[in-house]
């Protein structure tokens, strides 16, 4: 096994370890950037050891970790790791270089060091036993407790530098050079080539014409040679420096190489396979070097790390890492304002659009926790970005609305989901000049003023009351199930004569439907559009529901109706009506209400209609695919949900929601796991 | 013999096989001295809410399915090799995406010039259509021959569809109708009929009896 496939374990057993998390918390660094806690006592709490060894055994995972080790592993506790502790990945940007390292706890160093494959040599290192990689840019030590793993990459900008080049004898990319020098090194090729040209074209014109003459004295000393071959010569010699036009001629055959025409292509193909060895020779050289500063820079912070030179990690204000009992996964980023600048290729951007220091460069958005969590059978991402005060007020302002209450009414229990956003347009409107005034006007600073002008004139230009009143910001879109609807197709009539006409007929088809909803206090924009379109018989009013023919004949017609300061647009005329005749009676779905009502953004689906839909759409399915498919309609929903601001940090979660078949949803990923496993 | 083609692109397979029904029109009106026009119809419209649907994926049970930039590509380079064969004039063709129905039709001087055709497109989709359909018109003696073969070509496609989207052919049709100006004194298709005025032939058999080689479309049409 080699140490980077060690390290890619390692990583992975990280989420299978445990013991007194305080202590390598301590170890951490104060100044990371990144941290992600895997909190294995809540996992192995959730999911016995027994059931993940019975399950990666059936998966023949230990047997292939054994084989690739040479050591006997039949269960997870057999690694040496220790299952009773947080295990930590972090990461901390240097100026150089960003490293990127781990913390797992061991519970027994002996056999973790038996995991060590047997041709790896084992030093020792500020007083630990530690192998590294070939490169040396990974390195792994390792005490009774703990195992440090540690890499680092080496920053492009921190090469770029005059000083560091000078001090580790960097050089330029000679494609640079190449670029740099093409016009002249073009030039230069090409006089090279005009003057080879002018010579050999004399002088092969001499060769070519005495070697014609030569073989027409032939042709006159011997009547072995026919007319023919006397004819061929002529022409491909004699003809061409008869004229110009000929010259073009000549371009076709090969009678250009001879007189040297071909040096310049030559010349350059010869220039460019040396330009690209110089390169391949040049990138070796500096991954090499790359790999010595790497390694320099990765023994010098384990030093520090092992050692507790550096401060200790103190959680921030903020920070959500101590998780609930659910939680087996938590991620914590210091900024990511700076997580973006850090890899931006800020040096490409600056230099291609001749712009300013995109340090400058910020959206506002300051630490982010994010959390996995396992809730019975639902699991859930969930998360908070916190935002700078001016960045905070400008949202709190924009998601200051909620759903229009009226529109509740309108999610039927059978709908398969939903999506609702509520935003407080005219808030949108007046902030969002200046949001981009303020954020991309430093990131192009020449143009601060004209971002300043542009938010200006767009403020000026855009009534931002008058919209909001046609389009307040909330909105709700329903997908109903399928129904049964009239369609129209084309088909043949024959006569009998067979000649045919065609002839439009209809049937009944399942179509999906849908219903969009969104509030406004001024509608004459939409009346005087639908108008409109009534006298260009584009659109027919009818009891007060506009229905539009031509968009999409696929989906049947659409239906406008605004009524109680609401736009209705659907596919389902039935509805429309009876939203107009206030006869629609749904069976309101309260939970996804709730949903709707505690959110400014919410997405819904109910993944258990699925199957259902499949059927009515008469979708065809592998039967590959047929258990998968039967297996959704156990499931409960997949959503997206945003409740917006709370304090100054925007929040969010992701969650789905298993059968509840096992005794949680990870015992159900385990199943799924094997099952999938098996029919592959 | 448009047919052919149709089933040779693999792409309109695809949509054929997610649509639960559709119809094949392949119209020839053919002149006294054997020259005349062609007309090809493939019409999905029955199936258009599901073509519709389908179209917004990207792709089903692992096939991908085509964009309609895809199949506007296709039928121009249909058309693109049409104008280029000898002896094809007049050749149009046209997209209906609200109802899913496609049309191509030409002028030909000959029936040769259809041979060379199905040949050039053989070529361009690199597939025997050539192989399984020619036609031939004896002037003289006023004898229109089409040979058929089935398409093994097709017929490996279907197979490697699954079994539940091989069913969705059950309601696929393909129609020939070939129409003279002479009446006709006899055909040999059992399957095939001659209209009132005796100045037509047609066909029209389920896809499925096709590419499982139920029907033939071969037919020897002597005319007055």
């Amino acid at each position: 096994m080699n140490t980077k496939l060690l390290f890619a374990t390692l990583l992975f057993l990280i989420g299978l370890s445990q013991v007194s998390a305080q202590n390598h918390f301590k170890k951490l660094p104060a100044d990371i950037n990144f941290l992600a806690t895997f909190d294995t006592k809540n996992l192995f709490q959730l999911v016995d050891t027994k059931d993940i060894n019975t399950t990666l055994n059936k998966l023949d995972f230990f047997k292939k970790l054994s084989d690739s080790l040479s050591q006997d592993i039949y269960q997870i506790e057999d690694l040496g790791i220790n299952l009773i502790s947080k295990s930590y990945v972090f990461t901390r940007l240097a100026d150089s270089v960003t490293f990127i390292g781990a913390l797992i706890p061991l519970s027994d160093a002996k056999r973790f060091q038996a995991f060590i494959p047997g041709h790896k040599k084992v030093h020792v290192v500020d007083g630990l036993q530690t192998i590294y990689s070939v490169d040396r840019s990974i390195r792994i030590s390792w005490d009774e407790n703990t195992a440090y793993v540690l890499t680092g990459v080496v920053k492009d900008s921190y090469l770029a530098r005059e000083d560091v080049k000078e001090r580790y004898g960097l050089t330029e990319n000679p494609y640079y050079n190449y670029y740099d020098t093409d016009d002249a090194v073009a030039e230069s090729i090409e006089a090279a080539a005009d003057a080879a040209y002018e010579y050999d074209y004399v002088d092969t014109l001499v060769d070519i014409t005495d070697t014609a003459y030569a073989v027409f004295d032939d042709v006159a000393d011997s009547i072995s040679i026919g007319y023919d071959e006397y004819d061929v010569v002529s022409d491909s010699n004699l003809i061409m420096i008869d004229s110009y036009d000929d010259y073009d001629t000549i371009t076709d055959n090969d009678m250009l190489d001879s007189i040297g025409y071909s040096i310049y292509e030559n010349q350059e193909d010869i220039y460019q396979d040396e330009t690209s060895m110089a390169y391949y020779r040049w990138l070796a050289e500096t991954d090499s070097i790359k790999g010595v500063i790497a390694s320099e820079w990765v023994d010098a912070e384990m030093a520090n790390i092992i050692t507790g030179h550096y401060k200790s990690f103190v959680a921030p204000k903020g920070f959500a890492g101590k998780s609930s009992k659910n939680t087996v996964a938590h991620y914590w980023i210091r900024s990511v304002d700076e997580l973006y600048q850090n890899f931006m290729p800020t040096g490409i951007i600056e230099q291609a659009f001749g712009i300013g220091s995109l340090s400058k460069l910020k959206y506002g958005y300051e630490q982010a926790n994010l959390s996995f969590d396992v809730d019975k059978n639902k699991l859930k991402l969930h998360g908070a970005l916190d935002l700078d005060q001016e960045t905070a007020k400008i949202f709190k302002k924009i998601y200051d609305k909620k759903l229009n209450p009226k529109m509740y009414k309108y999610l039927d229990w059978d709908a398969l989901g939903f999506l609702s956003l509520s935003m407080n347009s005219e808030a949108y409107l007046k902030y969002i000049p200046q949001y981009i005034q303020r954020y991309y006007g430093a990131f192009v600073p020449q143009y601060q003023e004209a971002f300043t002008v542009g938010a200006t004139l767009f403020d000026i230009i855009v009534d931002e009351k008058a919209v909001a009143k046609v389009f307040k910001g909330d909105n709700l879109f329903v997908l109903n199930g399928v129904t049964k609807q009239e369609i129209t197709y084309t088909d043949y009539e024959y006569d009998e004569d067979y000649n045919y006409t065609q002839i439009e007929k209809t049937k009944m088809d399942e179509i999906p439907q849908f219903l969009w909803m969104f509030s406004s206090d001024d509608m004459r924009i939409f009346e005087q559009l639908l108008e409109l379109g009534v006298r260009q018989e584009e659109v027919l009013l009818e009891n007060g529901i506009y229905k539009i023919g031509k968009v999409s004949r696929q989906f049947s017609n659409f239906y406008v109706l605004m009524k109680d300061g609401i736009v209705f647009l659907g596919n389902d005329e039935n509805q429309i009506t009876a939203i107009k005749n206030n006869t629609y009676k749904p069976n309101v779905d309260g939970p996804s209400r709730k949903v709707m009502k505690k959110n400014r953004f919410a997405a819904l689906f109910h993944v258990n209609k699925i199957p259902t839909l499949i059927a009515d759409l008469d979708l065809p399915v592998s039967r590959d695919l047929d258990n998968l498919t039967s297996d959704l309609a156990q499931y409960g929903d997949f959503y997206m949900i945003s409740p917006g601001m709370k304090g100054n940090s925007f929040q969010g979660e992701l969650g789905i929601e298993f059968p509840k078949k096992g005794k949680n949803a990870l015992y159900f990923l385990i199943d799924l796991l094997e099952r999938v496993a098996v029919t592959r | 013999m448009l047919k052919r083609f149709f089933f040779s692109s693999v792409t309109i397979m695809l949509i054929f096989s997610l649509s639960s029904c559709f119809d094949i029109v392949e119209e020839i009106n053919f002149q006294s001295n054997g020259a005349g026009k062609i007309k090809a119809t493939l019409n999905l419209s029955k199936s258009k809410t599901k073509v519709a649907s389908l179209m917004l994926l990207d792709s089903v049970n692992g096939i991908k399915v085509p964009s309609k930039t895809t199949v506007q590509k296709e039928l121009n380079d249909i058309v693109l090799i049409l104008k280029q064969t000898k002896g094809v004039s007049n050749v149009n063709s046209s997209l209906d995406f609200n109802n899913y129905i496609a049309t191509l039709e030409c002028d030909f001087n000959n029936v040769a010039a259809l041979n060379a055709f199905t040949k050039t497109l053989s070529t361009k989709f690199k597939t025997n259509i050539s192989g399984y359909t020619t036609y031939a018109y004896d002037a003289s003696n006023k004898v229109f021959v089409r040979k058929y073969n089935a398409s093994q070509d097709a017929k490996k496609e279907f197979l490697k569809l699954k079994g539940e989207n091989q069913k969705v052919f059950n309601d696929a049709y393909f129609t020939s109708i070939y129409r003279f100006v002479d009446p006709v004194k006899k055909q040999q298709n059992s399957k095939a009929s001659i209209s009132a005025n005796r100045k037509a032939v047609m066909l029209k058999t389920g896809i499925l009896d096709l590419i499982n080689d139920n029907t033939n479309l071969s037919n020897t049409i002597v005319l007055n």
